[in-house]
């Protein structure tokens, strides 16, 4: 009897505590909940999936920030159709910007360009995408993959952190997940120095490319780790006063890691390979986000700056005859001189430099008919890093480093396939050259103002045609305001004080 | 499980083996004895009662081994089989204890005598999941007997406990039928406010009820319709008074915790009628009751209307051609012969109406020992005194024990309800269409077939039908392994279907009717299972001295609620209701499960362990862990241990044999509950689909809310003092209590820096204290012999709240209300709802009397940074906090706390013969009341063009010019309203004191002669007259202190509370 009875107790005390942990991970019906998700490799590629739309809705949807805004601040621009707001933008008031009519406005949204919570909406995501995904057991996935998911997850954050560096300077920097302190702004060399060295560890997890060509350069790729770590130490570079010469080196030396991959490459220039450039997914893809009508994934019209420097047949109905914007005379000669052989000024360009609303850029050339009254809209992917980009950083690294040898093979490689003439100079003048080069190559493509930023030469109106005096630059007039949501329950955050 | 736990248990197990090792030692020495066996009955009576009442519980020992071998069931009736010579000893708590030899009689009668000729009864009390004497209970624990709710008719039983039980603070907010108010244990549990304005409400803390030995929570969704979506009447509310056997509140740790994983607000335990006769017995109880159309605000009707406006106009307007400009251009003003404004309409009277109601309950129970049974049967129909309102109950509750043997019982219960509500245009805790309806102007004609005023038609015509169908039903099963070890398991499955159908007419929604159609579910799977072991030791003279007892439980719980709705936001016409139809507006047209899905489930482990000696000195320790699906995976399991002791003083011998104590005891306890907190998303996060990537499926995580995986359970500590005696043979009765209750971890949610991604995080770093003391007095003051008998009971609750700890170490915050600036302050150390508002020193007498900055010499004022508006004779004085002589948002005061502080009630009962009378009052004495009523009645005044109704100002006191010296400023001139806004909110000149003496009932019982009433079949039957809701003793100038939401707002859109007239008869066959 006592045996039954000890028995007993044993069978329901042990079928209690047996039962309870699994009786109390409940499933919810109506959604996911996380202690449900991350059982395979399947919710990890969807919550990945998940983390690209928000970098996407964050980059390219509206609040055009990516581009336009890159592309126009300090530019040698004309608002011809008189934009609100964009002639504020291209002197550099952006507080004139941000209380036009179009400060507010839906399409061109100049305040959702000072909220920076949607990059740490990625930020956010990434890091629990990071931490769930060394967490998994592994027999739910396999060490390769998860390598390879931590190293995607590690990329998106970097990407964000440098994007935000670029807009906001000093920014708050952490990786753990589910994080919910308040935390106070990192000085940016030292963002960029902790973003290289996270990046740098994983690096090698990444692909150098996929098998999908879908996911050529749409998916982090390790050509576009590599990229991103060049830009991260070219911006670290250009504002750190100490010795330059290891960010300049690390840059060189990806550059070599990087033309030494034979799966990346640069195409020809032709009407079609334009197309298919802009369009993605190419071998000189390195990082860009989708958009593609055919998927129903269609991103924003008024980020493309298609929006401002084109017309029909490239924008608009039949009856848009002339753009909306246009770059200077005097810029579009220097940059594009008439007489000089070179396939991207007629490739990209009509009435290059008449100085008036005829001008046309045709660079962003894969557009499809919508509507009722057949509205042309653009469907190019949008490039963030693309090869030429970090062939001319490390012609730029090069030459800062006085190697004018590997500049001027970096920078020739973008030369000769544009079929101009290769540049020969050295010292300044072949710095002067390749940034140039860059302007020319990279035109409309969001890098603009940073690289004025970047080399300090927005300070110098040979450059700029809106330069920033040198003392307002120190106090962050090349910075974007902060919103003042970023104090709310933020003891430690302070704002950027050049546009209080 | 962790390893702590079964180090637990196993010592359990071992104290299992030992002391079934010792039992079965004795069961051999016992049967070694035993001789021929017969089966021998009987009854056990107390002899002091008059009816011969028998006596349940009555432990029977075989003197030869002094074995404890049986006691008396329900009815006092026992059964044994023993030796034919055996003699076998009777006791009980209180009674001397007798001794009778068998003899070989098979049936014989046992009477007891008191020990103490005057302690009539033996109150038992049970604690927890277990049954115990009082004397044994170490809880604060107060008990209620269902007769002395009855009488009164209430849609929600709940609600006629008001001023019965010291500390259980109950407030019936709303008049609505079948929704309660609020009810509290031991003060304020939660501080979270949400809405704003009238509509801004406190996070509810119902206590936990048992129903039966199965627990019910009252703060699940469905409970609150105004706060969700649903039909929204309390599982507690199927229960009718009149089946209704007792309820005890219990208020302690030490009472409540073995209810664990959900007491932390308290419990009530709620006991329902059993069968225990073996004829069987008919009750009915019925009454009919009148509800009465309360006194309605007076307004000024017709032309005195209109002159009043005029006179505004004509006096304040800037300049006189101005005021002639404004009459002209208003039709209602300068054109009185039009007969569409020409009319003296008092649109209260539309909305309200006198209602008579019926209450019926019959109940069928018999059977003996072995089978019995109850069937109750009920219904109730309570229409509201608002057109368009009422509340409908039918019941059918049964209820079987089969008690074959000693061995095993099983119980089955299962009771179903069906419940119909009517909330008319409003949630039935806000009416807002009849606030505003009803305060509309006098000059619009009444209505007809054409309404001028839209709610007055939204509150009679359009339909909100809220019904709900509860089934509820529990097995029960005990068994007796070995002598005094018991194992004992419940099953309870409750059931809840809610529908609402919502329709409103075309007429009032732009020209197209709108269909609401809901339905929920919840339902509820609970297990319990128990063991338990009772040992005595005796001492030398063979008394039991030393008793222990242990009580082990595991609990499982896992419950279910999902809700579906559909909005029809444009029906063909106001004639076909059904969703089922072409719909143009397929954009608001909205349906789906809402997202208030919730899926929850719990297990606890609990154990008891009692020991007493003699009876006199008492340890109770509790244990419980408990896990639950929404606590966070880093919070794991929670303990909550308990530890009470008792001390029976009365039981020492120097007070032995004396006269004048019946019984005294003192009782300390410490110990912990825990409430569950939010939902499995707060813990994990909530993931949902997120559109495509590139082609590719993707999911993203929701970002309103920061996964937060150290989520904690509410937890409360409670430490408790209580000191209970009797005296002079019960002539006096006194329990006082003393606590010290802590709310840890109070849920709460927390905005968090953008950086971070999540906007919010819910946090459980809130905590509040409460402290106080509780009276209660009984009294027999008449002699015992008299043919009056006379009860008077009293009660009073001291409670002071204190808020101890807000997230991040804030020490204040401010919850700020965006409609009526009527903003909450939070701060460390001082009560947690605190009123933040502009402080009213009176009326500047003139001009001359308002400060002036000695610095620029100019008056003080008020503005923004443009215009600045001085202030002048008539206008309020708002104290000028930071002396600045600008009056702005930081001049305000931490002002007043809307809760109750001092709560009670006292009542008496006096039986002469066949005739008793009962009375009984409860009060609120110390909470402040903001009165936005009356706020809104001068606010009317703001605007004479507008149409809307306007009060008599004579019975206020306000500044009429220089010289009078008024409470109020000037209402009439309405210029001030728009740059010094007198009439604001957010002031202390609304702030009222809300204490009030409330006569809840006075009931007049009178019972048939027996020989009377046997003639017609009749075993019993008596008739009552009851009027309940009779008034209120109150300096508040408001209509009803009662009537306003937890957070001592009242609003003219609350559902006022009638009075009733009762008409009953209670008939027994």
């Amino acid at each position: 009897m006592k045996k039954i009875t000890y028995i007993m107790l044993i069978a329901i005390i042990s079928a209690g505590a047996l039962g309870c942990k699994k009786f109390l991970n409940v499933t919810p019906i109506d959604n996911l909940s996380g202690n449900n998700y991350w059982q395979n490799e399947a919710d990890v590629e969807k919550f990945v999936n998940g983390i690209y739309i928000k970098l996407r809705s964050r980059v390219l949807n509206n609040g055009s920030t990516f581009y336009t805004f890159a592309d126009i601040r300090c530019a040698p621009v004309v608002n011809s159709a008189n934009i609100a707001g964009f002639t504020n933008l291209i002197n550099n008031d952006l507080k004139g910007a941000i209380a036009s009519t179009n400060g507010d406005y839906y399409f061109y949204n100049f305040k959702a360009a000072t909220e920076w919570k949607s990059y740490y909406d990625v930020i956010g995501s990434a890091n629990i995408m990071v931490k769930e995904v060394s967490d998994m057991p592994a027999s739910a996935i396999s060490d390769e993959t998860r390598k390879r998911y931590i190293a995607e997850g590690v990329f998106l954050r970097n990407l964000c952190y440098f994007l935000l560096v670029r807009m906001y300077g000093d920014v708050p920097y952490y990786t753990n997940a589910y994080n919910d302190q308040p935390l106070g702004r990192t000085d940016q060399i030292a963002v960029m120095k902790r973003c290289i060295a996270d990046m740098a560890a994983v690096k090698d997890d990444l692909p150098i490319t996929y098998v999908d060509a879908s996911q050529v350069g749409t998916r982090a790729m390790r050509g576009a780790a590599i990229a991103l770590m060049m830009h991260m130490n070219m911006w670290a570079a250009g504002f750190d006063n100490g010795d330059k010469t290891a960010y300049y080196q690390e840059v060189v030396k990806y550059g070599q890691e990087l033309t030494s991959y034979a799966d990346y490459g640069l195409l020809d220039y032709t009407i079609d390979n334009n197309k298919k450039i802009f369009k993605g997914n190419t071998k000189e893809s390195l990082f860009e986000i989708v958009s593609n009508a055919n998927y129903g994934e269609v991103i924003s019209q008024y980020d493309n700056p298609s929006i401002f420097f084109s017309k029909y047949p490239f924008r608009g109905t039949a009856t848009t005859t002339t753009s909306q914007m246009y770059y200077t005379v005097k810029f579009m000669q220097k940059v594009f001189p008439a007489g000089s052989s070179d396939l991207r000024r007629t490739l990209w360009f009509e009435n290059a430099d008449l100085g008036n609303n005829t001008f046309q850029l045709k660079k962003f050339s894969n557009t499809y008919p919508t509507g009722t009254n057949n509205s042309i809209s653009h469907d190019d992917s949008r490039i963030i890093f693309r090869l030429p980009d970090a062939i001319l950083l490390t012609a730029e690294a090069a030459a800062n480093l006085d190697d004018n040898t590997t500049a001027q093979t970096f920078v020739n490689k973008v030369r000769a396939r544009a079929q101009a003439i290769p540049f020969s100079s050295t010292g300044d003048q072949l710095k002067d050259d390749i940034y140039y080069e860059r302007v020319r190559e990279l035109f409309c493509e969001g890098q603009y103002f940073y690289d004025l930023v970047r080399t300090k030469r927005i300070l110098n109106s040979e450059y700029s045609d809106h330069p920033i005096g040198v003392a307002d630059f120190n106090a962050g007039a090349w910075t974007w305001p902060i919103s003042i949501s970023a104090l709310a329950n933020n003891p430690n955050m302070t704002l950027n004080n050049f546009w209080r | 499980m962790d390893t702590g736990l079964k180090t637990k248990q196993n010592i359990l197990i071992m104290r299992y083996f030992y002391a079934i090792v010792i039992l079965l030692l004795m069961g051999f020495f016992n049967l070694a004895q035993a001789q021929e066996k017969i089966a021998v009955t009987g009854k056990v009576i107390d002899a002091s009662s008059v009816k011969k009442e028998t006596i349940p519980g009555v432990t029977i020992i075989l003197v030869a081994t002094n074995q404890v071998i049986g006691q008396t069931d329900n009815d006092g009736n026992f059964r044994l089989t023993v030796a034919g010579n055996a003699e076998l000893k009777f006791s009980y708590v209180g009674m001397a204890p007798i001794t009778v030899k068998v003899n070989n009689r098979r049936n014989f009668n046992i009477t007891l005598e008191p020990l103490n000729s005057t302690l009539k009864t033996v109150e038992v009390v049970s604690a927890g999941y277990v049954t115990k004497t009082r004397t044994l209970s170490t809880g604060s624990i107060m008990k209620i007997s269902g007769s002395e709710i009855q009488g009164q008719p209430a849609g929600d039983v709940i609600s006629l406990l008001q001023g019965k039980v010291a500390g259980l603070n109950i407030q019936n907010s709303t008049g609505a039928p079948g929704f309660r108010g609020s009810v509290q244990v031991r003060g304020l549990s939660n501080i979270n406010v949400s809405g704003a304005g009238n509509s801004a409400y406190l996070t509810p803390t119902s206590p936990l009820y048992v129903i039966d030995g199965v627990p019910v929570d009252d703060n699940s969704t469905f409970s609150y319709g105004f706060q969700q979506a649903g039909p929204g009447t309390s599982p507690a509310s199927q229960i009718p008074a009149e089946d209704i056997e007792e309820i005890q509140v219990l208020k302690d740790a030490a009472a409540t915790a073995l209810y664990g994983s959900r007491g932390a607000y308290g419990v009530i335990l709620i006991t329902t009628k059993r069968g225990n006769s073996k004829v069987p017995v008919v009750r009915y109880q019925g009454s009919a009751f009148l509800s009465t159309v309360p006194q309605l605000r007076s307004v000024i009707g017709g032309v005195e209307e209109r002159n009043l406006r005029l006179r505004q106009i004509m006096q304040y307007d800037s300049t006189y051609y101005h005021a002639l400009g404004t009459i002209n251009a208003i039709d209602f003003l300068s054109d009185s012969l039009n007969a569409y404004y020409n009319n003296s309409t008092n649109w209260q009277s539309y909305f309200y109406r006198p209602t008579y109601n019926q209450n019926h309950n019959l109940s069928i129970s018999g059977g003996d020992v072995a089978f019995n049974y109850k069937v109750a049967l009920g219904l109730y129909d309570e229409d509201g005194v608002q057109q368009n309102t009422g509340y409908s109950r039918y019941i059918l509750n049964t209820t079987m024990t089969y008690n074959p043997s000693r061995k095993f019982k099983i119980l089955g219960q299962l009771n179903n309800s069906v419940q119909r509500q009517q909330t008319g245009s409003g949630n039935g805790i806000f009416n807002t269409g009849v606030a505003t309806g009803g305060s509309s102007s006098s000059l619009l004609p009444p209505p007809s077939l054409y309404s001028s005023v839209n709610q007055v038609q939204g509150a009679t015509e359009s339909d909100n039908d809220n019904k709900t169908l509860n089934t509820f039903a529990v097995v029960q099963l005990d068994y007796e392994i070995l002598k005094n070890f018991k194992a004992s398991t419940v099953i309870n499955y409750t059931n809840i279907t809610g529908t609402r159908d919502n329709f409103v007419p075309a007429s009032l929604n732009g020209g197209f009717a709108n269909f609401y159609s809901y339905n929920d579910r919840s339902t509820k799977l609970y297990n319990r299972s128990s063991l338990s072991y009772v040992y005595t030791i005796n001492d030398k003279a063979n008394e039991p001295a030393h008793n222990f007892s242990v009580f082990a439980f595991t609990e499982i719980n896992s419950s279910n609620f999902k809700a579906d709705a559909i909005l029809n936001d444009r029906t063909v016409n106001s004639f076909i209701r059904g969703p089922i139809t072409h719909n143009p507006s397929y954009a608001e047209t909205l349906g789906g499960t809402l997202d208030n899905f919730t899926d929850f489930r719990s297990v606890g482990f609990a154990g008891q362990f009692s020991y007493n000696y003699k009876q006199k000195y008492v340890l109770d320790v509790n244990y419980r862990v408990d896990g639950t699906s929404t606590n966070g995976p880093l919070a794991g399991y929670v303990k909550n241990p308990s530890v009470s002791v008792k001390w029976n003083f009365d039981k020492e011998n120097f007070l032995a044999g004396n006269h004048w104590l019946d019984y005294g005891d003192i009782r300390l306890s410490y110990g912990s509950n825990i409430q569950p907190n939010g939902s499995i998303y707060d813990v994990y996060g909530r993931y949902f689909g997120g559109g495509a990537y590139n082609n590719n499926q993707s999911v993203v995580i929701d970002l309103s809310r920061l996964p937060n995986l150290s989520l904690q359970p509410t937890k409360n500590t409670t430490l408790n003092a209580g000191l209970d005696f009797s005296i002079f043979k019960n002539k006096l009765n006194l329990s006082f209590d003393t606590y010290y209750k802590q709310v840890d971890n109070i849920f709460r949610d927390k905005g968090i820096a953008n950086i971070n991604s999540f906007s919010n995080v819910t946090t459980v770093e809130t905590s509040n204290v409460n402290y106080g003391w509780e009276f209660q007095v009984n009294s027999r003051p008449l002699n015992p012999n008299s043919p009056f008998k006379l009860n008077v009971y009293a009660n009073l609750a001291i409670n002071k709240e204190v808020l101890a700890a807000l997230p991040d170490g804030a020490r204040q915050l401010i919850a700020l209300d965006p409609d009526f600036a009527q903003d909450i302050y939070y701060r460390l150390g001082i009560n947690s709802l605190s009123n933040f508002l502009y402080n009213t020193k009176g009326v500047y007498n003139s001009t001359a009397d308002v400060p002036f900055d000695p610095m620029t010499g100019k008056r003080y004022s008020t503005g923004g940074t443009g215009v600045r508006n001085y202030f002048r004779a008539g206008d309020p004085i708002y104290t000028d906090l930071n002396g600045d002589y600008i009056l702005d948002a930081n001049d305000r005061v931490v002002a007043g706390n809307s809760q109750p502080q001092i709560t009670g009630g006292i009542g008496a009962l006096l039986n002469y013969k066949n005739w008793s009378i009962e009375v009984n009052g409860s009060f609120t004495l110390v909470r402040d009341i903001l009165n936005n009523a009356l706020a809104a009645q001068f606010r009317n005044f703001n605007n004479p063009t507008r149409l809307g109704n306007l009060v008599p100002l004579a019975q206020y006191s306000y500044w009429t010019g220089v010289g009078s010296n008024g409470t109020y400023p000037n209402p009439l001139d309405y210029t001030r309203s728009s740059i010094v806004d007198p009439f604001r909110y957010g002031q202390t000149l609304f702030q009222e004191d809300g204490t009030y003496f409330k006569l809840n009932s006075v009931k007049l019982y009178y019972t048939l002669n027996k020989t009377f009433s046997s003639k017609f079949g009749i075993n019993r039957a008596n008739v009552y007259v009851t009027a309940q809701n009779l008034g209120f003793l109150t300096n508040y100038s408001g209509p009803n202190p009662e009537a306003v939401t937890a957070l001592g707002r009242d609003s003219s859109g609350g559902y006022p509370l009638s009075k009733q007239y009762v008409l009953g008869l209670n008939l027994e066959f």
